[in-house]
C-alpha cells in the first residue's frame, strides 16, 4: 500500500535527519573553530544542498504526476461505466447507484448542507479515496476498485459532532455495471 | 508614444479578445499616467503629496473590486471612465511619489501587495466573472501570479535596473522599441 | 532626559513583554492539557466526554492554539527587536487586549453557547452546525467575533512592526535587506549604520506583510459569516469562502514558525558567539518565503475538485518550493552557526536546536502530504495532526520555549532553572515525537483525523499516543511552573541601579 510505502519514507527520512541533529550536535560542543573557517566550507556545500533539494523535489513531483485524482486525468483512457450519485448531509449518505470491479466508476458527489468529505475504504480498511461534498458543487470522483467485497463509505472532513458516525456500507460486486442481474 | 500603442487598433482588438491582454492592457494605462505625472514633479508644488499617491492607489486598484468589475465589464461608459481613472490614479502616483521619503514609498507598496494578492488568489480561483472572456479568469490570474514576483524583483533590483535602462544606448532602445510597436499597432490590420 | 526616557521605554516593553509571557505560557499549557484530554477522550472510544463536548474541546484547543502560538511569538519577537526599531508600547498593549478578549469570546462561545465548528469555521457549518444545541447560532456569532478581536490585534502589530522598521531603514528595499544584491553578498558595510536591516528585522517585516493580507481577508471572511448569520437569506458560495478561510488559517498558522524563525535569529548567535549575518541567501529566500506562503493554502482544497485545476499545481509546486528556503537557510544556517563552536547547551539553546529538527522533519511530512496523489490517501486522515503538531508543538513551542530561557534573565534579572529545562526537554522530545508517530503510523492506515474514536485497529496506537501525551505534558508543565514560580519571586523590573533623580515612579512605567 503506498501509503506504508511513504510512512517508511517519512520514517526514513525523519531518523535520517534526527541524526543530522544529534551528530551537529555533539561537534558543535567543540572548538570554538574560527567562524569564516567553518562557514566558507559550509555555504559552499549548500550550494550543492540547494540543487540536490530542487532535484529531489521535481523528481518527486515528475513521479507523482500521472496519479492525480481530478477526473479528466482518470477518464482520459475511456468512460466511466458505472455512475453513482453520491448525496451527504448531517449525518448520512445516500448513493444512487451500484458498483462493480469491472470498470471505473464515476461518483458524482454533492452535500445538501455543510461540507463533507466521501471517503471510499476497501475491505481491509485502507482509504482508496476520496473527494470534498459540498453545497453548490458535483464533484466528480473516477475510480477503478480490483477488489470486491463490503467497503465503507466514511465522512472525512468535519460536519458536527455526529462526524464521527457518519458511515455507511458499499457493497462492491464482481461484476462490470455494478449488478449481476 | 505608451498612450498611442494603447488606443491602438491592434491593442484594442487584442483586448477584446484575451483578458490576460487586456489586465495588461490596464497596467500600461496606469505606467504610461505615471510617465506623465512623474513630467510635472517639480512642475507643479502642491501640498499633500502622500494623500494624493494613496488616492491614486486607490484609484488604480479600486477597479479590480468586484461590484466595480462587474460594473466596467458591462457598461461601456463606465469602462471609459475606469481607464481614465487608471490614467489619472497613475498620474497621481507618478507626480507624488519620487517626492516621498522612502518610508512612505514602503509604505504604498506594502498596501498594493497587501490588496493585490488576495485579489489575484480570486481570479485564479474564478471567484470573478468576466462575461466577455468566458473560461479566462483562471489564464489571467496565472500571468498576475508572474507579474506579482516580478514586482518584488524590479524593488529589489531597482538601482540596478534604473542605472541600466538611463543608459544613452538602453534609452534608444527603448524608445525605438515603442516606435515600432507603435507603428505595429496603427497600421496592422485587426 | 534621553536616557531616563529610554529607560522608562525599556522597562515599558518588559512589563508587557512578562505580561505575555506569564499569561500565553499558562494559556498554552491549558490548550496542551485539553489537547490531552482529547487524546483520553478519544482512545476511550468516546467514553469519557460526549460528542458534543469533544468538538468543543477539539474547537478551543485548535483556535487557541493558532492565535495565542503566534501571538507569543510575536511578543517574544517584539521585545527582542525593541532596541532596534522604535516598536510602540501602547499598540503592544492594545494588541495583547485585543487577542485577550479575542481569546475569552472564543472560550465563552464554545464552552457557553456550545461552538463545535472548529478552528476552521468551513461555511455553512457555523450557521449548520448539526449539534442541536439552543444558542448555537450565539455561539457562532461570538466565536467570529472573537476571531475578529484577535485578527484585528496582529493587524495592528504587523502595521506598527512595518512603520517601526521603515523608520529605521528608511525604506522598504533596505528593511529587506535588498542591498546585499549590490554589495559584496554580505551586510558588512556600515556595522554601526543605524539603517541597515538584520535577519530578525526581515523576518518580521516578511511576517508582518503576509499577516497584513491574512488579516485583511481573515476580516472580510467574518464580517460576511457574521452578515449571513444575522440575515440567513445570504448566502455565501462555498468554495470562495472555504478558499479565504484556508488563505487566512493557513497563513496565520504557518507564520507561527516564520516569526519564531525571526526569534531564532537574535537568541541562537548569543550561543555560539557568532553572528548570523546577512546574505544574499538569506535575504533571497525570505523575499521567496514571501510569495510562497501567499499561495501555498491551495494545498488545503486538492480535494475539492471544483478548483481550477491551476491552482492546485500551484500548490502543489509552492508547497514543495516552501521546503528550500528553511532547509537552505534558516535551518542549514543554524546548524553551520552552532558547528565546532563550542557550544554549552543550556536549555535556550537546546529548545532552539530541537525546535529547527521538529521543522525539518515536520516539514517533511507535509511535503509528503502536499503531493497531489498522496493527498488523496493522506487528506483529513491522521497524517495531517501528525505532520502539523510535530511542526507547532516540537517546532514552534520549542522555539518559544528556547527563547523564554532566553529573555527571562533580561526581563526578571533571574535565571530559570537549567536542570528543570533540559528534563524537560528530555521529556518533552521523547513524549511528543512519541506522540507524533502514533498519529503518523495511524494516518497511513487511514485512520480519519477528528473522530471521536479511534478506527478499528489504531486502539493501542490511541493509548500509547495518550501516554506519550502524559510525559510530554508533564515536561509542558515542569517548565510553566518553573516560569510562574521566577515570576512570582522576582522584583517587578530588571534595573540597573539608578541615581536617585534618575528613579521612576511606579506609575510611570
Amino acid at each position: 500500500m503506498i501509503t506504508y510505502l511513504a510512512l517508511g519514507i517519512f520514517l526514513a527520512g525523519a531518523l535520517a535527519l534526527g541524526c543530522v541533529f544529534v551528530v551537529v550536535s555533539q561537534v558543535a560542543r567543540r572548538g570554538p573553530t574560527p567562524y569564516p573557517e567553518v562557514a566558507g566550507r559550509a555555504y559552499r556545500l549548500r550550494l550543492f544542498w540547494f540543487f540536490a533539494l530542487g532535484g529531489i523535489l521535481a523528481a518527486v513531483f515528475l513521479t507523482a504526476l500521472p496519479y492525480v485524482p481530478y477526473a479528466n486525468y482518470r477518464l482520459a483512457s475511456g468512460p466511466a461505466a458505472m455512475h453513482v450519485n453520491v448525496a451527504g448531509s448531517q449525518y448520512s449518505w445516500r448513493l444512487d447507484g451500484t458498483v462493480g470491479t469491472g470498470g471505473k466508476v464515476d461518483f458524482a458527489v454533492t452535500s445538501l448542507d455543510v461540507n463533507h468529505d466521501f471517503g471510499l475504504y476497501d475491505p481491509s480498511g485502507h482509504l482508496v479515496g476520496q473527494v470534498q461534498a459540498m453545497p453548490g458543487y458535483t464533484n466528480h470522483l473516477v475510480l477503478q476498485l480490483s477488489e470486491p467485497g463490503d467497503y465503507t463509505v466514511r465522512c472525512l472532513e468535519y460536519c458536527g459532532p455526529g462526524h464521527s458516525s457518519m458511515f455507511m456500507a458499499l457493497h462492491v460486486s464482481t461484476c462490470k455495471t455494478g449488478c449481476c442481474c | 508614444m505608451l498612450l498611442l500603442i494603447l488606443v491602438s487598433p491592434t491593442v484594442a482588438g487584442l483586448s477584446a479578445q484575451s483578458l490576460v491582454m487586456h489586465h495588461f492592457a490596464h497596467w500600461l494605462w496606469v505606467v504610461a499616467g505615471a510617465i506623465v505625472g512623474y513630467q510635472f514633479r517639480d512642475l507643479v508644488t502642491l501640498p499633500g503629496r502622500t494623500l494624493v499617491a494613496w488616492a491614486g492607489l486607490f484609484a488604480a486598484f479600486s477597479w479590480h473590486l468586484p461590484p466595480l468589475l462587474s460594473w466596467a465589464e458591462t457598461n461601456q461608459g463606465a469602462h471609459i471612465f475606469a481607464h481614465v481613472t487608471l490614467l489619472v490614479g497613475g498620474g497621481a502616483m507618478g507626480w507624488a511619489l519620487p517626492q516621498l521619503s522612502g518610508a512612505r514609498k514602503g509604505a504604498l507598496f506594502i498596501a498594493a501587495n497587501v490588496v493585490m494578492w488576495p485579489i489575484v488568489l480570486a481570479e485564479l480561483a474564478n471567484a470573478f466573472v468576466y462575461p466577455s472572456y468566458p473560461g479566462q479568469a483562471t489564464a489571467a490570474g496565472i500571468a498576475e501570479l508572474g507579474a506579482m514576483p516580478l514586482a518584488w524583483l524590479v524593488l529589489a533590483f531597482w538601482g540596478p535596473l534604473r542605472r541600466g535602462l538611463a543608459r544613452p544606448g538602453a534609452t534608444n532602445a527603448v524608445q525605438a522599441l515603442l516606435a515600432v510597436a507603435a507603428l505595429v499597432g496603427w497600421v496592422l490590420p485587426f | 532626559m534621553q536616557d531616563r526616557l529610554l529607560l522608562l521605554r525599556q522597562l515599558r516593553a518588559q512589563r508587557i513583554t512578562r505580561i505575555w509571557l506569564v499569561t500565553s505560557g499558562l494559556v498554552l499549557l491549558g490548550l496542551a492539557l485539553a489537547g490531552g484530554s482529547m487524546r483520553l477522550a478519544q482512545a476511550s472510544g468516546g467514553n469519557l466526554f460526549s460528542a458534543d463536548l469533544f468538538y468543543e474541546v477539539m474547537s478551543v484547543h485548535g483556535s487557541g492554539m493558532v492565535v495565542v502560538g503566534l501571538m507569543a511569538g510575536a511578543g517574544v519577537l517584539w521585545y527582542l527587536v525593541s532596541n532596534e526599531i522604535e516598536l510602540s508600547v501602547t499598540v503592544n498593549r492594545i494588541v495583547f487586549l485585543l487577542t485577550l478578549s479575542g481569546l475569552v469570546m472564543i472560550v465563552l462561545a464554545v464552552m457557553v453557547f456550545g461552538y463545535s465548528s472548529a478552528w476552521t469555521f468551513l461555511y455553512p457549518l457555523p450557521e449548520n452546525p448539526g449539534s442541536g444545541i439552543a444558542t448555537a447560532a450565539i455561539g457562532a456569532a461570538a466565536y467570529l467575533i472573537g476571531l475578529a478581536l484577535a485578527v484585528v490585534g496582529f493587524l495592528l502589530w504587523c502595521l506598527d512592526f512595518l512603520r517601526a522598521g521603515l523608520k529605521r531603514c528608511g525604506s522598504l528595499q533596505r528593511l529587506l535587506g535588498f542591498y546585499v544584491f549590490g554589495s559584496a553578498g554580505h551586510g558588512h558595510s556600515g556595522e554601526n549604520d543605524p539603517t541597515t536591516t538584520n535577519p530578525s528585522l526581515i523576518a518580521g517585516t516578511v511576517c508582518a506583510i503576509l499577516g497584513l493580507s491574512a488579516c485583511v481577508i481573515g476580516s472580510l471572511i467574518v464580517v460576511l459569516m457574521l452578515t449571513s448569520l444575522v440575515f440567513p437569506s445570504l448566502t455565501l458560495n462555498a468554495l470562495v469562502a472555504k478558499n479565504m478561510i484556508y488563505f487566512t488559517g493557513h497563513t496565520l498558522a504557518n507564520l507561527q514558525i516564520y516569526v519564531a524563525a525571526g526569534i531564532a535569529y537574535s537568541v541562537l548567535p548569543l550561543y555560539t558567539k557568532r553572528p548570523w549575518r546577512l546574505s544574499r541567501a538569506l535575504v533571497a529566500g525570505w523575499l521567496a518565503t514571501l510569495a510562497i506562503v501567499m499561495l501555498a493554502f491551495f494545498h488545503h482544497l486538492y480535494q475539492d475538485f471544483a478548483q481550477p485545476e491551476a491552482v492546485q499545481w500551484v500548490g502543489n509546486v509552492v508547497s514543495y518550493a516552501a521546503a528550500i528556503p528553511p532547509m537552505t537557510v534558516t535551518i542549514y544556517g543554524g546548524l553551520v552557526l552552532v558547528w565546532r563552536s563550542g557550544i554549552r547547551w543550556s536549555a535556550a539553546p537546546l529548545f532552539t536546536l530541537m525546535a529547527m529538527a521538529g521543522w525539518a522533519i515536520g516539514g517533511f511530512g507535509a511535503v509528503i502530504d502536499s503531493t497531489i496523489s498522496l493527498n488523496q490517501l493522506f487528506h483529513n486522515t491522521l497524517w495531517v495532526p501528525a505532520h502539523f503538531h510535530t511542526y507547532m508543538a516540537l517546532g514552534v513551542m520549542f522555539f518559544l520555549i528556547g527563547a523564554t530561557y532566553h529573555v527571562i534573565p533580561k526581563l526578571t534579572g533571574r535565571q530559570m532553572k537549567e536542570n528543570v529545562g533540559r528534563r524537560a526537554a528530555a521529556l518533552m522530545a521523547f513524549g511528543g515525537y512519541g506522540l507524533v508517530l502514533c498519529w503518523y503510523i495511524s494516518g497511513s492506515m487511514s485512520a480519519p483525523r477528528r473522530y471521536f474514536y479511534p478506527l478499528s485497529g489504531t486502539e493501542v496506537l490511541a493509548w500509547v499516543g495518550v501516554a506519550c501525551a502524559a510525559v510530554a505534558l508533564t515536561g509542558a508543565v515542569m517548565v510553566c511552573y518553573d516560569l510562574v514560580d521566577v515570576f512570582l519571586t522576582s522584583p517587578h523590573y530588571n534595573l540597573p541601579k539608578l541615581a536617585p533623580s534618575s528613579e521612576l515612579a511606579p506609575s510611570e512605567v
